[in-house]
């Protein structure tokens, strides 16, 4: 017999010779015990059919949830009933209930943005039902305590704070005086007394309006899909309000006006190529203007609720705005004002030079994975 | 004979998921598409469901790969940032796995397309008359295609391997 081919060699180590040629197994076995070229052959087909299931190995096998087949069936089910479905040349058999489903969601939408445009409060009140919703932001100076625990009038029965407040009634505090009192009047129930006492927190609110509520607006238009997966504070009445308090919202803000733009607005404002880390979605990009020096914002979601911020700027233009004292890249980051964070939850910050352009990423990661984050970037 | 599906179900689903997350390398996209099979086998009812299932699988992951740039991000570091501190050491692992499974990805695609289809069909656990009969391959020449497609994977990795050492 002349020497065995690796195919052969492969399908024997494989267990499937005696399929693939019924009787060749005996042949080959006695073949290797007199040859020492082709035992080593084996030797080596055998090491690299290791080596190659060891490297498919590397890739993991995902974790593998198996719905129950009642549930599958009932999708074969749906798509047999389907005009025009399942057949083996349709590779889109659910074309027309993607259709149907689009328009449902649509209307479904439309209802549903209908229905939160009346009932959504002004921002000024979700930011104040976030703060307390949140509770951990430090009072300003001259605001009163919340409604229910400061209020002279709230009675002892009285829900513990404004996000229990129903949410139709929350305009009544950005009203003028008449209007307050014509709502006073219209609202006889305790939970009223409850808005009209935390109209005395409105100037402290208004105070930092312009930067905590762009905290909370920004990643409702942007990232709203993970921010709702974060545990959310509901106020009475179903609204979802502190959800979107996405990690360093705030921090890094300062008293900037970030606005969403697109991709090529936030590169002509920053008259170069926007730099991100490769490989990662992109959640939002917004732009701010510090004396003179745009920046760009940008956010990549890393996990459920966790994102990288890239804040970039040309190289001089860091200079200048630290000059005015507004550092654009903390190296202590802050964690006070991110609410709802545990205070263990330090983001760390990273900052790299790039094409005239410094990046300061952030995120809440160990420096290592910022580092290997920042080796990503293109 | 009829196909007993729920059986070819269980049987069949951890495989299917297992081979077409080497396809599209999302770990949810290819449960979808698992599903997406079964469904049009159920559809089907063709006589040798598996060899069926892993031909429509393919198809649909090379549809998938055509439409779809990069669906997910490769790089999940961690689950909430509430768990910061804990997840820490779980992020650099997760970041590790990451860049395994890209050198795998990156090893399987210097393979061409018929190679790394026998050697993910084998590893998804079929059989070479299966594989055979789903790649139209003749049977004896699964064993010589799987051959050199471990070979290419192995030089391939290695050759990743050295130049991520040599980059420190």
């Amino acid at each position: 017999m002349s020497h065995v081919d690796e195919g052969t060699l492969h399908a024997y180590l494989d267990g499937e010779l005696e399929r693939v040629q019924p009787g060749a197994t005996a042949t080959l076995e006695g073949h290797v015990a007199g040859c020492e070229e082709c035992r080593a052959r084996l030797e080596e087909a055998r090491r690299l059919r290791e080596r190659a299931s060891r490297i498919l190995e590397q890739a993991g096998s995902p974790p593998v949830d198996v719905p129950p087949f009642d549930v599958v069936l009932r999708r074969a089910r749906g798509a047999r009933s389907a005009p025009g479905a399942a057949g083996p040349g349709h590779r889109r058999p659910f074309l027309p209930l993607a259709w149907a489903a689009s328009i449902a969601l649509a209307l479904l939408g439309g209802w549903w943005a209908h229905d939160m445009a009346r009932r959504t409060p002004p921002a000024t009140v979700l930011f104040e039902a976030a703060v307390e919703a949140a509770g951990d932001v430090a009072p300003q100076p001259g605001a009163a305590a919340p409604p229910a625990t400061a209020g002279q009038d709230a009675p002892a029965s009285a829900p513990p704070a404004a996000p229990s407040l129903p949410a139709q009634r929350r305009p009544a505090q950005r009203a003028t005086g008449s209007d307050e009192v014509a709502v006073q009047d219209r609202l006889a129930e305790p939970a009223a007394r409850s808005v009209a006492a935390s109209r005395t927190a409105a100037p402290a609110v208004g105070a930092v309006q312009g930067e905590r509520v762009e905290a909370f607006i920004a990643p409702q238009t942007a990232a709203a899909p993970d921010a709702r997966r974060g545990e959310a504070p509901r106020i009475a009445g179903g609204v979802d309000v502190a959800a979107p308090l996405v990690a360093a919202d705030v921090s890094v803000a300062g008293a900037d006006a970030w606005t969403p733009v697109d991709r090529a607005e936030a590169e002509r404002r920053l008259g170069g190529k926007l730099i991100l880390v490769e490989g990662l979605d992109v959640a939002s990009i917004e732009a701010a203007d510090s004396a003179g020096a745009p920046r760009v914002r940008v956010r990549q979601p890393l996990g459920a609720g966790v994102f990288l911020e890239l804040v970039q700027q040309r190289a001089v233009a860091e200079k200048t705005a630290a000059a005015a004292g507004r550092a654009a890249a903390p190296s202590a980051p802050r964690q006070d004002t991110l609410a709802g964070r545990p205070p263990e939850a330090v983001p760390e910050s990273l900052v790299v030079e790039r094409d005239g352009f410094t990046v300061t990423l952030r995120a809440i990661v160990s420096t290592d994975s910022l580092r290997a984050l920042a080796g990503r970037l293109r | 004979m009829g196909v007993d599906w729920a059986e070819v179900y269980r049987e069949t689903y951890r495989g299917l998921v297992r081979f077409l997350h080497r396809k599209v390398w999302d770990a949810e996209r290819a449960q979808d598409l698992a599903q997406e099979a079964f469904v049009r086998a159920l559809g089907q009812q063709p006589e040798n469901p598996r060899a069926w299932l892993f031909t429509v699988a393919a198809n649909l992951a090379r549809d998938e790969a055509r439409t779809v740039v990069r669906r997910r991000k490769h790089l999940a570091l961690m689950r909430t940032e509430r768990q910061v501190r804990a997840a820490e050491p779980a992020a650099d692992e997760a970041l590790e796995r990451a860049e395994r499974l890209e050198a795998v990805r990156r090893a399987l695609d210097t393979l061409s397309e018929r190679d790394r289809d026998v050697l993910l069909l084998w590893d998804a656990g079929l059989s070479y008359a299966e594989i055979a009969e789903q790649t139209g391959l003749a049977l004896g020449a699964i064993g010589t295609t799987l051959a050199r497609a471990r070979r290419r994977l192995a030089e391939a990795y290695a050759m990743l391997e050295e130049r991520h050492v040599a980059r420190g």
